[in-house]
């Protein structure tokens, strides 16, 4: 009788600790997002919509976002494309002392901004002509419009009609730099472009 | 020398009362000027006429042709008291002026002194108050003086146009020569160069930027009108010069590579046309007193050079010869001006002090260096074909000084701190305020 329960106490207490030898470890929880709640009841077409749904709306967004990119992109890209095409026609060009020939330094900005007058043909532009402060007046008014004529005709000869140049000159009185050496004569010495129709086809600049 | 006068002049009063005033003008004696001479002079006047004597006594003075005694006010008063003029003898002066009261101005007279006999006299009128415009009316006088003591011509009734820039701020003006009474001439804004006396000083051409081009105008004084000139071009139009009768107007046109010379006509106001077409740089007109011929600056030959032509283009000609400048190729010569007596055409060329003023004689040919300190350009003759004004930079900036050819004495005529002035422009002898 005492041996039947002492069995049974090493039967029980054998039990007991194979139980808590599977108890499973405590750990934290972890947030989670809520799982979407499944489907009552065993409807397995409503499962299977809501599955289809759920990739269909994902894809959606995935393809707006790529749209919006691309709209970013393209945006950008304009907008890259008007300030290159903006400078393209801005860019100044310099003369040495007393001359109005074209260096060829100075012939490709000429062709750039040919290139950016073909591809916007309401375009027109008028150069302006300055002088460092060395020589007459007089001289530097019909310098300065030497200067400007020398890359209206440059323009010409790459093919864009002279109707949609205008020439004109300030001479020594429109001075980028106030000094009075030849650093200062060198950056006064040249033709300013500026957009006089069509800027809005050639965007802000 | 002016203490001692100063000292003397109660004495050399001599009591009486002053000749009575006359209408008309008497000439006692003639007289024969040496050209450079400054003899000396002093100037009474009677009660109420201080600021004129002192406006006289300046006149004399910049007409370089007085060694002119200032006194002040208080010791050169007359108060009814007549001069002895021959008393001035030990104190070296060759002529006393007295000015005394008069209807409607003064009655001047101009005593020699070493005679002892009043030269000439007569009642001008005159503005005794010698403010504003009216100040033209006793610079009037200054010239008689000058004419009277020297036979030539004064240079006190005059006036400088000239572009005036002062931050930024860009108009004609116009100074009396004393370098008084400075008036703008032009509305404010826009950008504008080259203002031209018409001949009759009615009128003051110039050149004006607007929509990308030069063009010209002219600003009627009497009523400031301003009206465009018609010079039929389609490019600019600067740099004008009225021939001497006033009818014509040449101007520089450039519509290109090439800049010309054109007139048109300003009775008419039409018939613009160009006078030549010889694919170079020409301008800067500036008409022989006599009209029939136009020198100009041209590079036709590479560098800028002064060349002379008929008013119709024909027969141009290089006028003055080029010489080599400081870098031993030949000097860039600028911006020609016929002088008023057909002897000399004054310009700018490069020297080794910068690009300086020279004056070529036209009958001896010679050329002949005029300033050397700073720079000094764009000169324009005074009526008396002896006193320039230029463009310099003597005080920094760029300003207008006025040089004696004769004397080679200098003084400033728009030289205030942080005026820029430029492009100075000499009119005749003025009639009207």
């Amino acid at each position: 009788m005492n041996r039947r329960y002492l069995m049974v106490a090493l039967l029980g207490l054998t039990t007991i600790a194979t139980a808590c030898h599977h108890k499973p470890p405590v750990v934290a929880p972890t947030p989670t997002k809520p799982a979407p709640p499944p489907p009552t009841g065993p409807d397995t077409a409503a499962l299977n919509r809501h599955i289809l749904d759920s990739i269909a709306n994902a894809r959606a967004a995935a393809a707006a976002a790529a749209a919006a990119q691309a709209a970013r992109d393209s945006a950008a890209a304009a907008a890259a494309t008007q300030r290159e095409a903006n400078a393209a026609i801005g860019a100044m060009i310099h003369f040495d002392y007393n001359k109005a020939e074209i260096s060829s330094a100075d012939g490709q900005k000429l062709d750039a901004k040919a290139a950016v007058m073909k591809s916007h043909p309401t375009v027109r532009i008028r150069i302006t002509g300055n002088c460092d402060e060395r020589g007459s007046d007089d001289y530097n008014i019909a310098l300065g419009t030497r200067r400007a004529a020398a890359a209206k005709e440059y323009l010409v000869r790459a093919g864009i009609d002279a109707s949609r140049i205008d020439v004109a000159s300030l001479g020594r009185e429109k001075p980028l730099d106030p000094g009075h050496d030849e650093n200062a004569w060198s950056r006064n010495r040249r033709d300013e472009f500026e957009v006089i129709a069509g800027q809005q086809a050639l965007g802000n600049p | 020398m002016i203490r001692r006068l100063l000292s003397a002049v109660p004495l050399l009063l001599v009591l009486g009362h002053a000749a009575g005033a006359q209408d008309s003008t008497r000439i006692k004696l003639a007289l024969t000027y040496v050209n450079g001479a400054q003899p000396g002079l002093v100037v009474f006047a009677g009660p109420g006429l201080d600021s004129v004597r002192r406006i006289v006594e300046r006149d004399l003075k910049y007409s370089d042709r007085f060694t002119v005694e200032e006194i002040p006010d208080s010791m050169a008063r007359l108060n009814g008291t007549a001069l002895d003029p021959q008393l001035f003898q030990q104190f070296g002066l060759a002529y006393v002026v007295e000015l005394e009261p008069a209807p409607g101005g003064a009655d001047v007279k101009l005593y020699d002194v070493a005679t002892a006999k009043v030269l000439q006299e007569g009642v001008r009128q005159m503005d005794v108050r010698g403010v504003g415009d009216a100040r033209l009316t006793i610079h009037k006088v200054s010239d008689e003086l000058v004419n009277w003591a020297t036979g030539g011509i004064g240079i006190a009734a005059t006036r400088v146009a000239f572009l005036r820039e002062v931050n930024g701020d860009n108009g004609i003006w116009r100074v009396d020569a004393d370098g008084a009474n400075m008036v703008r001439v032009t509305a404010p804004g826009g950008r504008m160069l080259h203002p031209a006396w018409s001949p009759d000083g009615t009128s003051i051409a110039y050149s004006e930027f607007a929509d990308g081009r030069w063009s010209l105008y002219v600003m009627r004084l009497l009523n400031h009108t301003r009206v465009r000139v018609p010079t039929a071009t389609s490019g600019n139009a600067e740099s004008p010069s009225f021939s001497p009768d006033g009818k014509q107007l040449a101007f520089a046109s450039d519509a290109g590579s090439y800049t010309d010379i054109g007139v048109v006509d300003m009775v008419q106001m039409c018939c613009a046309h160009l006078l030549m077409n010889k694919l170079a740089l020409s301008t800067h007109p500036t008409y022989s007193p006599d009209g029939r011929r136009i020198a100009f600056e041209s590079d036709r030959t590479g560098i800028s050079q002064i060349w002379v032509m008929d008013n119709d283009g024909a027969s141009s000609e290089q006028l003055v010869p080029a010489e080599p400048g400081p870098t031993g190729s030949l000097a860039e010569s600028h911006a020609p001006e016929w002088s008023p007596d057909n002897t000399m055409i004054a310009f700018a060329r490069e020297a080794a002090s910068g690009r300086q003023v020279f004056t070529y004689t036209i009958g001896s040919q010679r050329v002949v260096q005029r300033t050397n300190q700073s720079t000094n350009e764009d000169p324009s003759w005074a009526p008396d074909s002896r006193h320039i004004v230029v463009k310099s930079r003597r005080s920094g900036p760029e300003q207008l000084w006025i040089v004696d050819l004769v004397s080679g004495n200098w003084r400033a005529l728009v030289a205030a701190p942080g005026v820029t002035a430029r492009f100075p422009a000499w009119s005749r002898s003025l009639s009207n305020p």
